[in-house]
């Protein structure tokens, strides 16, 4: 088999520069966002699985051991199929918190940074045999086809075409969480054309050679010996350990991991690979028979029979089949390689380099960081390169591709302990690793010691394999319970256990609330490990993210920025240097359930309701149910921490104070705007437990609350719950039913007085009257004269207050009709006008002539004349009094305000009261006003005094009267 | 959570059947196909599965 090499090498970079152009295309957008985006090419992504260990080593597996090869499928496509429970939770973390590889996830579900490196280490050694096997199948592929190349030179230039592959689409960004579309993009074309080329060499071996099922059965049966190898039982511990390693590789390998979480855009690309990728992998499994058996009939098996589908090509003179299997082993190659590469350099930039390497000075933290994982990239590359130098002409891709799968299975006790179990402590998982590790180190090296202490050791790794490999798990999964459960970790351990593990509430950890700040405080705490530029940038990028405003935060809000911000900077620098930096100076006790935040659980809850199922289900209904009840309960009510912080805050509170509960959760009482600072934190200090009707003005107006606590008890220390009744309601029309009774009984004693005092003063003025037909003595006719004059104004006195007694008892009987509020006035106008002093005011009525009131006119006219009275008394000689009214829906606000002197404040709440006058003896009976009043009342109006109606010159009374509108029809 | 449980029971029942099955899948004879057809069968059945998950969100 000779290809000329120019040949080969056009090949190769057309191929590679088709897969430059579509991952360029991605980036710059100019394939359709539906496409990049959509699942199912995510899910093919995931075909990355698929290297060139699958691609060409399972011919080797299947020709030595027959179905065994399938293992490698099987476990990855249970893997898969299992997704729901293992890698859906994983992405549910991942996302949650910002973790870019597994180092990242053990780092923080362990809160410890030795666990990130040693996690990291380990990837980085069991990934060096895997990443050496792709470069080794592309340099034997191609030297293959051209002996004359040197295998080390191809080796060179792929690994070069590859470095820039990867920097140039796998770190374009600084942040890790940064989707990479162009690379998944690629991948997934890989993934595709590798299926292509391998089900094509297939078909060409079923059709082409065997002519279809019956050629290809008959040769079965003329050779019963190779369906029987194919078929043949292998040791069954060795199945299920092999199946367990590709399992836990097919999650935990760096590349595996990096595009199913990291690069991950849904949760519904994970659920769509539970049957694309055994799809996907069943149909790269079935092409292995037909090729094998169309390579024995054809006789092209060589002692390579890695290779067969490289070879098989060659042997039927087909040499167009043979490159198609070359783009078929490069693609799987270079898709496995880059991203692992992209995947591993950020993780050791985390847990290598970040802990031990300062920012140097004068350089931009994101261009620092971009710089220091592509040389990572290229440094791990070139450390490939040196393995597959070193170790990969001694060995076959088949023994390589088992230690490196058999090293990733030391990672599932403690995915399983992150996923499952919250009790595994960090000590227990770095001595499970350290041991599991330590044997597959000691099998994998078990040649060398023989020769080093010169012993026959009676079992050989290659034979027992599988036994070393089981024996490596087992004693990590028993180091880690031992380990756990002698040295369990520490609280903050255990908040990140809690978080992680399935079903379990994602909240911020670190709950204790920091004092009230700014966000430059935050920038002050991280400048010196990122450079002011980029502490400000992240600042400002979380404080918007959230919508905070600018200046002086609430604690609550300091909490939320400062854990937005661990957020975003996990996706930069990962967990254990994110939450290193913003490292609190002064670390707040934990306190268990006191110390919580009660709402920020909630808000947690509230997300979380549709994962909920069973007696979580119920008892978060329950929960739900006690919380709507306190949130419609119609009284105020409020609960408070130990700190007299705000936890709770009802709608009817926040009714009652115009303050909403996402803007005070979280304050102290004496934070909260006037008047409800004092009025509820002094209460809350106080010894009384109820406190009735308390009096406090809000906007100008007068409002009553009773208010009432009681202590929460041991569930929350000194916590309390608040409540306030607003009575405002009840204390008015207590108070106006006191007026009412007051009126009442005064009219009552009027109307008796009125009797009495009626009688003896009209006998008085007829005796009076009499006198004057009885003398003719001037005196005693002006005596007679004055007895009569006195009587008239007892009369008058006498009634008005009859007038005043009745008001309120002709309810039933009272006129009722369309009255022009204008005329009305008019009217008072001229009538009060008759006095020669009141002549010299000025009277304006500027009431509109089309408002008209639902009234009895007389009433109204005598309101009016008391009022225009009452305003010309106060008034000076040459006063105005105007007279104003609009319209508000239904109701008429009618104002008459004089230039007077004004009303006393402490005058103004008895001017209502009947007897109560302010003019001078003799002048007034006191009886006006309240008579307004009645009237007024009657009409289901108000009337309201304010003086000095003007401020500036602290003179005047303004009267405001709202009376019923009349709108066309009678009101009910 | 209960159809976690429900998986995870599975998942602990086919590593206790493993062997079992394993033989009976792939070493139970006929022909040599009949390993991939149950396969194709079960990730048929993944992905109505799957499909009832879609409805069900």
């Amino acid at each position: 088999m000779n290809f000329e090499l120019p040949q080969l090498l056009l090949i190769c970079f057309t191929y590679l520069l088709c897969l430059f152009g579509a991952a360029y295309l991605t980036e710059r957008g100019l394939l359709p966002p539906k496409l990049v985006r959509h699942p199912l090419l995510h899910a093919l992504s995931l075909g990355v699985y698929a290297s060139a260990w699958t691609f060409y080593g399972a011919f080797g597996v299947a020709a030595e051991s027959g179905l065994l090869y399938l293992g490698s499928y099987i476990g990855a496509a249970a893997a898969f199929m299992l997704a729901p429970v293992i890698l859906i939770p994983i992405l549910r973390i991942t996302r949650t918190y910002q973790l870019s590889s597994l180092a990242d996830l053990f780092a923080f579900r362990f809160r410890s940074g030795g666990v990130g490196t040693l996690t990291a280490l380990a990837l980085l050694v069991a990934c060096l045999p895997l990443l050496s096997i792709q470069i080794q199948a592309v340099s034997d592929s191609i030297y293959l086809l051209n002996q004359q190349v040197d295998r080390a030179q191809i080796a060179a230039g792929f690994c070069t075409i590859i470095a820039l592959f990867a920097i140039l689409f796998g770190a374009r960004r600084a942040s890790l969480r940064n989707s990479h579309s162009g690379l998944v993009v690629a991948v997934a074309i890989e993934s595709i054309i590798k299926l292509l080329a391998l089900v094509t060499v297939a078909l060409f071996a079923y059709f082409g050679f065997f002519e279809g099922h019956e050629g290809l059965q008959s040769w079965l049966d003329a050779n019963p010996l190779a369906l029987q190898q194919m078929q043949k039982p292998t040791t069954p511990g060795g199945w299920q350990v092999l199946i367990l390693a590709f399992f836990t590789s097919a999650v935990v390998m760096p590349h595996m991991f990096h595009l199913a979480f990291t690069e991950n855009v849904s949760y519904e690309s994970l659920y769509k690979a539970t049957w694309v990728m055994p799809l996907f992998l069943l149909l790269m499994a079935l092409c292995v028979p037909p090729i094998l058996w169309a390579a024995h009939a054809s006789g092209g098996m060589t002692t390579n029979s890695e290779f067969v589908v490289l070879n098989l090509g060659h042997t039927l003179n087909q040499p167009w089949l043979t490159l198609v299997a070359l783009i078929g082993g490069l693609s799987a190659a270079s898709g496995l390689i880059i991203v692992a590469v992209v995947a591993l350099a950020s993780m050791l930039q985390n847990h290598l380099v970040l802990p031990l390497v300062r920012r140097p000075e004068q350089t931009r933290f994101y261009t620092w960081l971009l710089w220091l994982r592509r040389f990572l990239i290229i440094l791990l590359i070139f450390a490939c390169y040196l393995f597959f130098i070193t170790f990969g002409e001694s060995f076959s891709l088949q023994q390589l591709g088992s230690l490196g799968f058999a090293a990733f299975l030391q990672f599932l006790p403690g995915l399983l302990a992150t996923l499952y179990w919250p009790g595994a402590s960090r000590r227990g998982f770095l001595l499970g690793l350290t041991g599991g590790f330590g044997i597959w180190l000691f099998a994998i090296t078990l040649p060398l010691h023989r020769e080093i202490l010169q012993i026959d050791i009676p079992i050989s790794s290659d034979q027992h394999w599988y036994l070393f490999v089981l024996l490596s798990v087992l004693l990590n999964l028993v180091l880690m319970v031992i380990g756990s459960l002698l040295f369990p970790g520490s609280s903050s351990e255990r908040q990140s256990a809690e978080a992680c593990v399935l079903n379990s509430l994602q909240r911020p950890l670190g709950l204790a609330l920091p004092a009230a700040g700014q966000a430059s405080d935050l920038v002050a705490q991280l400048e010196p490990r990122i450079g002011v530029d980029s502490a400000n940038r992240e600042v400002n990028r979380a404080r918007v993210e959230l919508n905070l405003p600018l200046g002086n935060l609430r604690p609550i809000d300091m909490l939320r920025l400062r854990n937005q911000l661990e957020h975003n900077l996990s996706g930069l620098l990962g967990p254990v240097e994110a939450a290193a930096i913003l490292q609190p100076r002064s670390a707040a006790p934990s306190a268990g359930f006191r110390a919580r935040e009660v709402h920020l659980l909630e808000q947690q809850l509230e997300h979380y309701d549709a994962r909920l199922s069973g007696l979580a289900a119920e008892l978060d209904q329950l929960r739900r149910y006690h919380r709507v009840t306190l949130q419609r309960l119609p009284i105020g009510a409020c609960t408070l921490n130990e700190e007299r912080r705000i936890q709770f805050w009802n709608s009817e509170l926040a009714r009652y104070t115009g303050i909403d509960d996402e803007s005070c959760i979280g304050l102290r009482l004496i934070s909260l705007p006037p008047p409800w600072d004092r009025l509820l934190d002094e209460f809350a200090s106080g010894d009384a437990h109820h406190e009735p009707a308390v009096q406090v003005d809000i906007n100008g107006f007068p409002r009553w609350f009773s208010l009432h606590k009681a202590s929460l008890g041991h569930a929350s220390a000194e916590g309390m719950v608040l409540l306030v009744e607003d009575e405002t309601e009840y204390q008015m029309i207590s108070r106006n039913l006191a007026h009412q009774e007051r009126l009442a009984s005064i009219g009552r004693f009027a109307a008796g007085v009125a009797h009495e005092i009626g009688n003896p003063v009209t006998g008085i003025a007829c005796l009076a009257q009499n006198l004057k037909l009885e003398t003719d003595t001037p005196e005693v006719l002006e005596t007679g004269e004055q007895i009569v004059e006195q009587t008239e104004r007892i009369s008058r006195i006498v009634q008005s207050l009859v007038r005043f007694a009745h008001t309120g008892r002709q309810q039933n009987s009272m006129l009722r009709e369309r009255v022009s509020l204008h005329e009305c006035i008019a009217d008072a106008i001229r009538l009060v006008q008759l006095d020669s002093r009141v002549r010299q005011q000025r009277f304006t009525n500027s009431v509109a002539t089309d408002l008209y009131s639902y009234a009895d006119p007389q009433q109204m006219l005598q309101v009016f004349i008391n009022l225009l009275n009452n305003a010309s008394d106060a008034s000076p000689d040459q006063g105005e009094i105007r007279i104003d009214a609009s319209s508000e829906g239904n109701r008429i606000l009618l104002s008459i305000t004089d230039e007077g002197s004004g009303i006393a404040p402490e005058h103004i709440e008895h001017l209502f009261e009947p007897f109560f006058t302010t003019k001078e003896p003799g002048k007034g009976t006191g009886l006006g006003l309240p008579l307004v009043y009645n009237i007024i009342t009657e009409h289901y109006g108000s009337i309201e005094l304010f003086s000095p109606a003007d401020k500036k010159q602290n003179n005047g009374t303004q009267v405001v009267i709202t009376l019923p509108r009349y709108n066309g029809s009678s009101p009910d | 959570m209960v159809s976690h449980r429900l998986l995870l029971l599975f998942a602990l029942l086919t590593a206790l059947l493993a062997p079992y099955l394993l033989d009976l899948w792939l070493f139970s004879g006929g022909p040599w196909y009949r390993p991939f057809l149950i396969w194709l069968g079960l990730c048929m059945l993944v992905a109505l599965i799957e499909q009832w998950h879609r409805h069900e969100l």
